[in-house]
């Protein structure tokens, strides 16, 4: 148990060095700047990254405790599509509103989420995991689909929009655009690690979980509405970005172990570190051209994707 | 005699509009135990599964404790019920020792981890043990989950499948013990040794109660040979 809350401890103590090194490391070189400007211009991004990945790996961690499924994620079960979708909707109604009311960004994609996460539960749960994985591939190809019809119809806002679906947001990110979406994020991560009790009897399946007097369809609600939360508000920080909340709870599974009060929690961690690893390198290695945390953390998580589904194949 | 733990009252139960259980009367007491016989398909699971509010009945009523289970909330029946699952599962590796946190009473699972002889097996993963040393596990929280027996209710379905005859045995003898001390068990069963250890048999077939007795009147050749039985 002291083991576990250590593993804990230090992965907190690596969160906040990997942070001070990526407050550090820019275009421009490896410092802070002359009086700091660069460290105020790269503290949204670090940030918004570490919080981003922290709901990410708590949010997949929730996903697959509530499907049983190692490989549900909100990137491939289509709730980030339907954030994203969310998000081109009010922008494409809302105009230039949207941008002196950014909260209303937040509230589309958790509806956008919400209603995708809702219909993945109506088409695809209850069933087994290729059911599960094919609907969320079918409605996340939906809802990119209208997003990019949104994202050619509406010109204004074409160049957001596509950024946003190679999971490129990070560098837009200022104080006060990421305030509500932190918020967010961080109520969504602590409401989710609320639930890792229930979770836990959930392992032993509905009927027996049931007779232990848990509310499943309760749970359930809450699990799903709060993941769709944790995910909307992660998508207006970076963008669709795929395979965290898959490998952040799988390496925290086998570092701690599968009960989900520790392994939630170390996902978290996970999360943040590999999306901050991402953005940081995907801006280091070509400064020049820098690559989106997306594209860094798919290269990562598309093989781990496979060695988990050849390992838990039906 | 004392209420009843358990009263079904013409209890039927449906699924997709085909009956499962017709008009099923029951009462189980405390310091009873009850084996559920019968072919496959003869409604044995669909019947513990009603008991323990899982499923719901199209007509008659089932009563826990002398309340009507539609009236007991999922929380307040876990109090005082227990239900073991024909093939229970664990989505997730997780260690014997985790089992013994999700009970309720970790000393009373771990009494039990000692009698299935899995006390040196505390801290493996699941998937490192045998099939009969995980029924053992998730029997061993069933067991324990409840702290005193008295006036509890232990629904047990197929609890000696996959087990080796040792620990087969001691099913038997946990069910002894647990309506010595005031419980009533029920459990579904194709082990006629274990049904023979029960206090009294009910035999289903095609959802219906055919018999209901002791195991002596109950058991005869014709009725081993219904049961499918060798």
């Amino acid at each position: 148990m002291r083991n576990k809350f250590g593993i804990i401890g230090w992965g907190f103590l690596i969160i906040v060095s990997v942070a001070l090194i990526a407050l550090a490391q820019g275009s421009a070189g490896f410092g802070w700047g002359k009086d700091y400007e660069l460290l105020a211009l790269r503290l949204p991004r670090v940030l918004a990254a570490v919080v981003a990945g922290f709901a990410l790996g708590i949010g997949g961690g929730t996903q697959q405790g509530l499907f049983r499924n190692p490989l549900a994620d909100p990137g491939l079960t289509g709730v980030f599509g339907g954030a994203l979708l969310g998000i081109a909707i009010m922008m494409a109604s809302g105009g230039t509103w949207v941008w002196e009311n950014t909260w209303a960004i937040s509230v589309a994609a958790f509806a956008g989420a919400s209603l995708i996460s809702i219909l993945l539960v109506i088409v695809g749960g209850g069933g087994s995991t290729s059911k599960l994985l094919l609907t969320g591939l079918g409605l996340n190809a939906f809802a990119a689909a209208g997003t990019l019809i949104i994202a050619n119809l509406f010109s204004s806002s074409r160049d957001v929009l596509l950024s946003g679906i190679t999971g490129d947001w990070l560098g837009l990110a200022t104080l006060s655009s990421i305030m509500w979406p932190i918020g967010l994020c961080l109520a969504a991560s602590i409401l989710l690690l609320v639930q890792a009790r229930a979770l836990d009897q959930l392992s032993l399946g509905e009927e027996v979980a049931q007779t232990r007097g848990l509310d499943v369809n309760s749970i359930r609600r809450r699990g799903i509405i709060l993941t769709a939360l944790a995910a909307a508000a992660a998508t207006c920080l970076v963008g669709q970005v795929a395979f965290v909340g898959l490998i952040a709870p799988h390496c925290a599974r086998i570092l701690i172990g599968p009960r989900h009060k520790f392994m939630l929690p170390l996902a978290g961690l996970i999360g943040a570190l590999l999306l901050l690893l991402a953005d940081t390198l995907g801006r280091s290695l070509w400064p020049q051209t820098p690559l989106s945390a997306a594209a860094m953390t798919a290269l990562l998580g598309a093989p781990v994707f496979i060695w988990i589904a050849s390992r838990h194949h039906e | 005699m004392s209420n009843p733990l358990i009263q079904c009252r013409q209890l039927s139960v449906e699924q997709q509009s085909s009956p499962i259980l017709n008009d099923i009367n029951l009462e189980v007491f405390s310091g009873q135990s009850l084996a559920i016989v019968g072919p496959n398909g003869a409604g044995k699971t669909t019947l513990l599964r009603s008991l323990a509010g899982l499923i719901p009945h199209a007509r008659g009523e089932i009563n826990i404790r002398g309340k009507n289970i539609l009236n007991i909330s999922p929380k307040t029946l876990s109090e005082f019920l227990s239900y073991l699952p024909q093939n229970p599962t664990c989505a997730w590796d997780f260690t014997v020792r985790d089992f013994g946190e999700l009970s309720m009473h970790p000393d009373l699972f771990e009494h039990w981890i000692s009698r299935f002889k899995l006390n040196g097996k505390l801290g493996s993963p699941l998937s490192q043990l045998s099939g009969g040393e995980r029924k053992s596990v998730h029997l061993s929280l069933a067991f324990s989950v409840l702290g005193n027996p008295l006036q509890k209710i232990l629904l047990l379905d197929e609890p000696t499948a996959a087990l080796d005859h040792d620990r087969a045995l001691l099913v038997a003898l946990a069910i002894k013990e647990f309506t010595e001390a005031g419980a009533a068990v029920l459990c579904t069963t194709h082990d006629l040794p274990l049904a023979q250890s029960c206090k009294e048999i009910l035999v289903l077939d095609a959802g219906r109660v055919i018999k209901k007795g002791s195991p002596n009147d109950i058991l005869t050749a014709d009725l081993i040979k219904l049961i499918g039985n060798k």
